[in-house]
């Protein structure tokens, strides 16, 4: 401290200790007390991880119990194809000197039940809708002029001409129930035949709800 | 050993804050046990030292704002009243007066460079400043000091 005014260094003399002893027994006690009571610094990070994780199993559950009954209705779409039961009619229409048409219609859309005077919508009061996939297959021909169906009032043209292939259509209320209890022709070139009545659906007793 | 080899020097710059003996040593205790308890903390950047000296001032800043209810003239009246060196009763009122008039950093820059005998760079980074500002300080405490001083001996 040579730079240090000497009157300066008498200012802070008066202050300088000599002579203490160290006392390092001491030090490890209290500071062995202290990390006894609260061992390094891992117990509060793993409190505080563990509420960390706490909070975050918490946060999945809560998405999964949100989340679980609207995936099982999305899931229940996506992979049955359907809401409820399908059904699935085949009617044969023989066309003379051996050739034949085989026509399959599976329907899907809005509920159906069945008891025993045959399919009706579930939900009444509310347009009903049900999705028709046909496929037309012809045997012993390669082409017909026309392939239709007709029900009371309706007549659904499904392709002209024709050769073996499928298509889509949507009906709707009694239509489509028309379709599914076997109250429907299909023409197919000039031969006709009453489309059989649909298998399927969901079967319900012998009570039908009333409309 | 630093706790070892220093701790004297610890304790006066302890004193020179706390104006007491026994708990400037007290500081200088906690002080340890808690750099001890916290040696995780010290990451090897910087050096030991400054750390150590870090903890040694907060120690006794700590009793110091606990302690007393801090009017800076406290410490000066306790230096009247019981002088804890090398001065006499006339000459402790004049240098306590004198330090009172410094701002903390001032102090403590000089406490670090006359008792610690640290360099500049050493109390700059015991103290987060730049080097330049030890410096810088140092001269201005002890013009302070030398004018106030000059003073009192005229007076």
């Amino acid at each position: 401290m040579t730079e240090h005014d000497p009157l300066v260094g008498q200012v802070l003399e008066g202050w300088r200790v000599q002579g203490e002893v160290p006392d390092w027994e001491d030090v490890l006690a209290r500071a062995g007390r202290v990390e006894q009571a609260r061992p390094e610094r891992w117990r509060p990070r793993r409190v505080a991880t563990a509420r960390r994780r706490l909070y975050a199993a918490l946060i999945v559950a809560g998405v999964v119990a949100v989340a679980a009954p609207a995936f099982a209705i999305v899931a229940r779409q996506l992979l049955s194809g359907h809401p409820v039961p399908g059904t699935m009619t085949t009617t044969h229409v023989q066309l003379g000197s051996g050739r034949s048409a085989e026509l399959r219609l599976r329907s899907r859309g809005s509920p159906l039940g069945r008891d025993s005077t045959g399919f009706h919508f579930l939900r009444a009061g509310t347009s009903q809708a049900r999705f028709f996939r046909w496929t037309l297959e012809l045997h012993g021909l390669d082409q017909v002029a026309v392939a239709r169906i007709t029900l009371r009032g309706r007549v659904i043209r499904l392709c002209r001409p024709c050769s073996t292939g499928g298509g889509l259509f949507v009906l709707r209320d009694g239509d489509a129930l028309q379709l599914l209890n076997g109250r429907a022709t299909l023409r197919v070139g000039e031969a006709r035949q009453r489309v059989a009545p649909a298998a399927g659906g969901r079967l319900l007793g012998a009570r039908r709800p009333s409309l | 050993m630093v706790y070892l080899s220093r701790f004297n020097e610890f304790c006066s710059v302890a004193n020179a804050i706390l104006h007491d003996r026994e708990r400037a040593k007290d500081a200088v205790q906690d002080a340890f046990v808690s750099a001890l308890s916290r040696r995780d903390q010290w990451r090897g950047e910087g050096s030991l030292d400054a750390w150590l000296w870090r903890a040694v001032l907060n120690a006794a800043r700590d009793r110091r704002r606990k302690h007393e209810a801090i009017p800076v003239s406290e410490p000066v009246a306790a230096a009247r009243a019981e002088p804890s060196g090398s001065f006499d009763g006339s000459a402790a009122g004049a240098f306590a007066d004198a330090l009172a008039g410094l701002t903390e950093r001032q102090r403590l820059v000089l406490f670090l460079r006359y008792y610690g005998d640290l360099g500049y760079r050493q109390i700059a980074e015991t103290l987060g400043i730049k080097p330049g500002t030890v410096a810088a300080t140092i001269h201005q405490a002890q013009e302070h000091l030398r004018h106030r001083l000059q003073v009192a001996v005229d007076d």
